[in-house]
């Protein structure tokens, strides 16, 4: 019986030694690139070719955050991206919230809730790239190549049917009895979902659009399609457009890319609590 | 039954006028904008993409299309470049998801008990998966870089070959791979976590008690219990790794010699450098209707619409 | 100050039918209690009147007022839920004020009725308190203030003792008697605990099935179950159901004979009697109806509970709290022939004996 125990007890010793190296390799494998092009972004391009490679700045500089975000448009293409982020998230949440609700709580003739439901998930599992092309004749024919107002509607496509599932499984969470209380009390049904459902939901609310704004903010393919000129075109294109054929910007695109991560970050920790169901779709719940 | 009734119940009442209306047809009025804004964001999209796959497009919106049948779908079988683009795609979706799925299921068996609550640093793990492609894309171009990149350092220190990397004609399709398996893993791990955590307790004490070991209740309890979770997880990955896009193009462009050539990045070619809109239409519906019949078969399979 | 009135009610979920043909009418200022097991349709019963329910076919009415159309802010009834359906986000107060609030009533009214209706309750020190910082019996008020603050015509009661514990529950229970006779306001009790039924109510309508079994006031039930659903669901420990034949008013099943059935011929039929109805005798005694092996003897305080083998089934008896047998010991027992209930198995339905005899 002691031997066991204590053969138990080393085992167990070297499973947590095994554990805390494991997160040690993956913090470092994580955070290495993240740090890397941080690193570059404050280097002379002459410190970024350097053969070794320089691990710390020594001649830390900002020279290519005034090249990015000064001398060219960098500004321009991140706040295109914020606009269009707040645009497409402000349609999905409001729409999604309300689809959301409907196939949480309601019932439909004919198992439409559940046949909706699935079309809206479907909707989702779209890949961009085949709605690309009718998107860009329409948007040609309309004349609303390079708008933001073409690629809010672009990202609502995919943006509108994650807020409908997210708010769906945050509606479903909450017991249906309190909206009914509110209903009995005097309420109307609008009104139950308005001042009781809507407040309960609020956690659920701030991280389905905080998501909503992630996904927007990193989207490339559409907008690289859609918008062609300075006006228009997003962070993403803009830091594509930096590497060409000729010449990669390094530390243009490092400045800019390290800036283009800066909020996706603070969002992460800012919904770290709703990760899993974001991801999964609303289907796990975290 | 009659529960899920009573969860759907609050049924609607005459009131007066407007509002009885209202109350009434609530349940269509609150999902009819998001049904009418995606009838016209796919619906609308896929018939006028059927339109434009039968026909020869120009690109220029003042010239006439002509019609041309099914010409565009037979170029699809013997178009070689759209072959290779496919058996791309489907390398890179099967090795990539693969590796993320037995590094993340791992990572999460091993870490579950001693990272449940260190939420901060659980979050930080999760930070690549959330960063913008593009950023992601740039930082391995960095990395990979033949000349002054890191990896190369690494490789020289160690005494090993140094690489071309993504310029190299083997080592291409591992480079995009490397790179989506580090932003990707820890989406799988995450939602790995979250399946252990929901684990019941009982079970594993009966199994203990009925002297199973450690390895038996990981088929017969662990694995059972986390079906449902890995499901999605691989049923949103395979999705996700069909769309590859952002890596390629910074990173190798589709080449060298085609080797990380995927499918929207062929697509993307053929309809703006090739500008053959009609032909990319054809592509882009066979694409549509192998993740239609893919997610479709997956989510009547997970009964995930309920 | 309302009646409530069902007149042929029907309500389908799909194909499973939840109330049939439902007909009752419930008095002004009556407490009825709809008693019976889960899913008979007693809930859905209630939630028809709320108008959280639309009924299938047939009407409702509310006093004089035909309410199937009515939107449920107009039908003027409050409701208390099994899990109390407190708003998790508002205060006690806020909880208590919301129906007010929705009727837009003016805020030094507000606050008047509120404090008045918190005090009846006895939660006045309460009022800034959040729901999840409350007792259960505490946030049980809660929902009863929230129910009475605007003196509604009907009251709607969906098992609200149901999650307390025993002694809060028999606790609640006089109070929730008390109130109703105080406040004299309608009230319909769903629950499936017939010592709730059998305390509180006024009238009790046991239902099975979607169907009304029996609706009398709390004694008619127990000493007169019409159906043998009610006379097996009604009283504790339940009325022992021998099944067997009638022939020429001789009850027989295995090892038992009960004569007194007048000259009825039944070819099914089931034997009711409840366990207090059957005294300990000796074996010599002529009157004995049977003698069998003990079973189990459980001492309940106030009496011995003996389960006797009779055949393949257990009859239970209420003996004296000295009662001293031992397992397996053989017992004589007399079955008092003015208490015994005879049930037709076909009809499920009583055989008047006593009329007839």
């Amino acid at each position: 019986m002691a031997t066991i125990r204590t053969r138990n007890r080393s085992r167990e010793m070297l499973l947590r030694f095994a554990a805390y190296l494991t997160i040690l390799v993956a913090l470092i494998l994580t955070l290495f690139p993240v740090y890397w092009i941080a690193a570059n972004s404050f280097k002379f391009d002459i410190d970024i070719f350097a053969v070794p490679p320089e691990w710390l700045p020594r001649n830390p500089t900002l020279k290519h955050y005034d090249e990015a975000f000064v001398q060219r448009p960098f500004l321009r293409y991140a706040l295109n991206s914020f606009l269009v982020a707040i645009g497409t998230t402000a349609i999905s949440v409001t729409f999604g919230t309300m689809a959301g609700y409907a196939l949480a709580r309601f019932r439909y003739p004919w198992q439409w809730r559940k046949q909706i439901s699935f079309w809206i998930l479907s909707t989702r599992m779209m890949p961009p790239i085949v709605s690309i092309i009718p998107l860009y004749l329409f948007f040609n024919y309309f004349d609303m190549l390079n708008t933001k107002s073409a690629l809010i509607i672009a990202y609502t496509a995919f943006n509108l049917p994650f807020a409908t599932w997210m708010m769906k499984s945050y509606f479903q969470d909450l017991p249906v009895e309190l909206e009914e209380a509110a209903i009995v009390d005097g309420d109307t049904r609008w009104g139950a979902f308005l001042h009781v459902a809507l407040p309960l939901a609020r956690p659920g609310l701030a991280a389905t659009a905080i998501f909503c704004l992630i996904i927007s903010w990193n989207e490339f393919l559409l907008s690289l399609i859609v918008t062609l000129t300075e006006q228009s075109q997003t962070l993403p294109i803009g830091i594509a457009g930096r590497v060409t054929q000729y010449a990669t910007y390094w530390g243009e695109i490092s400045a800019a890319g390290f800036m283009a991560c800066v909020p996706i970050v603070i969002f992460a920790f800012i919904v770290q609590k709703h990760l899993v169901r974001g991801l999964s779709l609303g289907a796990v719940k975290g | 039954m009659l529960k899920s009734e009573k969860g759907t119940a609050a049924s609607l009442r005459l009131g007066r006028g407007m509002e009885q209306w209202s109350e009434r047809h609530l349940r269509y009025l609150m999902l009819a904008p998001t049904v009418v804004i995606l009838l016209a964001l796919t619906i609308f999209p896929s018939i006028y993409m059927f339109y434009a796959a039968v026909h020869r497009v120009s690109p220029n919106p003042d010239l006439p299309w002509t019609f041309v049948g099914v010409d565009n779908f037979a170029r699809l079988l013997t178009d070689g470049q759209f072959q290779v683009a496919l058996r791309n795609t489907v390398v890179f979706t099967v090795v990539a998801v693969s590796i993320e799925f037995l590094l993340g299921l791992g990572l999460a068996l091993l870490l579950d008990k001693f990272i449940r609550r260190l939420t901060f640093l659980k979050t930080v793990l999760m930070i690549p998966m959330m960063l913008p492609p593009i950023a992601v894309a740039i930082t391995w171009k960095l990395i990979y870089e033949p000349q002054f990149g890191v990896l190369n350092e690494i490789m020289f220190r160690l005494g090993l070959p140094i690489q071309a990397w993504a310029g190299d004609v083997n080592l291409a399709m591992f480079s995009i791979i490397v790179a989506d398996v580090w932003q990707w893993t820890p989406f799988i791990f995450l939602l790995m976590l979250a399946g252990l955590a929901s684990l019941p307790v009982e079970p594993y004490e009966a199994a203990a008690l009925d002297g199973a070991s450690s390895w038996r209740q990981f088929w017969d309890l662990t694995i059972p219990f986390l079906k449902p979770v890995i499901a999605i997880a691989l049923l949103l990955r395979v999705m996700d790794a069909l769309r590859l896009f952002d890596l390629v193009f910074i990173l190798t462009g589709g080449g060298p010699a085609d080797r990380t050539k995927v499918l929207s990045l062929y697509i993307y070619q053929v309809a703006y450098r090739f500008a053959d809109p009609g032909y990319a239409a054809a592509i882009s519906l066979f694409v549509l209707f192998v993740t239609i019949v893919l997610s479709t078969w997956f989510m009547k399979r997970m009964r995930l619409a309920e | 100050m309302a009646s409530v009135r069902f007149d042929n009610v029907t309500k389908k979920f799909g194909e499973f039918v939840a109330v049939a043909n439902f007909n009752i009418e419930i008095r002004d200022k009556e407490f009825l209690v709809l008693l019976g097991p889960s899913g008979c349709g007693k809930t859905t019963t209630m939630r028809m009147v709320a108008g959280l329910e639309e009924a299938t076919s047939g009407d409702i009415y509310i006093d004089a007022d035909r309410v199937n159309d009515v939107l449920p802010k107009y039908r003027d009834v409050a409701m208390v839920f099994q899990s109390y359906a407190l708003y998790p986000h508002l205060t006690v107060e806020d909880n208590i004020g919301y129906p007010l609030k929705i009727r837009k009533v003016p805020p030094e009214e507000y606050t008047r009725r509120v404090a008045e209706v918190a005090r009846r309750v006895e939660l006045e020190t309460m009022l800034k308190r959040l729901p999840k910082e409350l007792s259960g019996g505490q946030r049980q008020r809660v929902a009863l203030a929230r129910a009475i603050v605007r003196t509604p015509r009907v009251f709607l009661m969906d098992e609200p003792l149901s999650n307390l514990d025993a002694k809060l529950r028999t606790q609640m229970r006089a109070e929730l008697k008390h109130l109703q006779h105080e406040l004299q306001v309608t009230t319909i009790y769903v629950t499936h605990d017939q010592i709730e039924a059998m305390t509180l109510a006024h009238r009790v309508a046991v239902m099975n099935k979607g169907v009304i079994e029996q609706l009398g006031t709390p004694r008619e039930i127990y000493n007169d179950p019409r159906t043998l659903f009610v006379a097996g669901f009604i009283g504790s420990p339940s009325m022992n159901l021998i099944p067997g034949e009638v022939k020429d008013g001789v009850f027989a099943s295995a090892g038992l004979r009960v004569g007194g059935a007048g000259r009825f011929n039944i070819p099914r039929a089931v034997l009711g009697v409840r366990p207090e109805d059957i005294h300990v005798a000796s074996a010599e005694d002529p009157d004995t109806n049977l003698v069998a092996p003990i079973y189990s003897v459980e001492l309940t305080g106030e009496n011995t509970l003996v389960s006797l083998q009779l055949g393949g089934q257990l009859l239970a008896v209420r003996a004296d709290k000295n009662f001293s047998g031992q397992i397996d010991q053989r017992v004589a027992v007399r079955i008092a022939r003015d208490r015994m209930f005879l049930f037709d198995a076909e009809t499920e339905r009583r055989v008047d004996i006593q009329s007839n005899s």
